[in-house]
């Protein structure tokens, strides 16, 4: 029998009251000074939606205003319990640290977006046509050009947006993560406004309400920019 | 929480003990791909219609 690991708390860790994977019961698996929430399992899960809903709902379910656990990725499945109990003690100072610094804290993820102008592709022949240059390959590689200039741009004010938002609620912020434009999903580009950057902060839980207070005001402030804020989530971005 | 974004956090972020997790969803392999792309396919199959569709093809393929 094997077992699949869901989250990591300290020794205290309560047993969530909700099912674990394929509505397997919950277990607590204690290492040295710290506890896993895992399900018996025969097999490696294959992911479907539903698994990864419910995976993250126990880990929902096991954060408590006294404990918050360290959310573990989808998927990690051991074949032996001494397996997980070794690796958990081996990490054992690792995993306290991350345990400290998450403590009382939740995730939010704010996406900034500015209004899409021109075209996002190079355009050779349309410009060519207009220009007489067609078929040289100029007029591709100046558009090809302008739009890396653009994308250079573009990646500059998100970092900017980014420094600003981080301003504004600075004292709110234990911690941050920032994707730039570049690497944020690709289906956003069909999308009427442009992906600016991506910003996840670590936020104490009681101060929620006033973080989601301080970017919505951020975002009246500033018309050109749509501000979407997420969460708030057990905090999976700062315990990789 | 949007599956998208859900998506992102339980799939690519969180603690890691194992070299040996997960890499593919809905038949799709992240390996090859890249976790961006499955989160475009992903996001145009957040209408509720589009959902109960998603999760029934998923339940099969697992």
């Amino acid at each position: 029998m094997g077992w699949y690991l869901y989250c990591i708390g300290p020794r205290g860790l309560r047993l969530p009251g909700t099912p674990g994977l394929d509505d397997a019961p919950l277990r607590l698996l204690p290492a040295g000074s710290v506890a896993a929430c895992v399900s018996a399992r025969q097999e490696r899960p294959a992911p479907t939606v539903a698994r990864v809903r419910r995976h993250h709902e126990v880990i929902r379910v096991a954060t408590t205003a006294e404990i918050t656990p360290l959310p573990v990725r989808f998927g990690q499945w051991f074949r032996f319990a001494t397996t997980l109990r070794e690796m958990l003690r081996e990490g054992q100072d690792a995993l306290e640290r991350s345990l400290s610094e998450v403590r009382n804290a939740v995730e939010f993820t704010v996406r900034a977006w500015e209004a899409a102008t021109g075209s996002a592709q190079p355009v050779a022949v349309a410009e060519g046509a207009a220009t007489g240059e067609r078929g040289t390959g100029t007029a591709f590689m100046r558009s090809l050009a302008r739009l890396y200039g653009d994308e250079r741009a573009t990646r500059e004010r998100g970092l900017q947006t980014a420094h600003e938002l981080r301003q504004a609620l600075l004292p709110l912020i234990r911690a941050e993560r920032v994707e730039e434009s570049e690497r944020l999903p690709s289906a956003s580009l069909a999308r009427a406004d442009r992906p600016l950057v991506c910003v996840t902060h670590l936020v104490a839980a009681e101060h929620a309400r006033r973080y989601l207070d301080g970017v919505r005001r951020h975002g009246v402030a500033r018309p050109a920019l749509r501000l979407d804020v997420h969460g708030p989530y057990p905090p999976y971005s700062f315990v990789g | 929480m949007p599956l998208a974004i859900l998506l992102s956090r339980v799939l690519d972020r969180g603690v890691v003990l194992t070299g040996d997790v997960v890499i593919g969803v809905a038949g799709i392999d992240l390996l090859y791909l890249g976790l961006d792309l499955v989160l475009a396919s992903v996001e145009s199959l957040e209408r509720p219609s589009d959902m109960a569709r998603l999760d029934g093809a998923v339940e099969a393929d697992g």
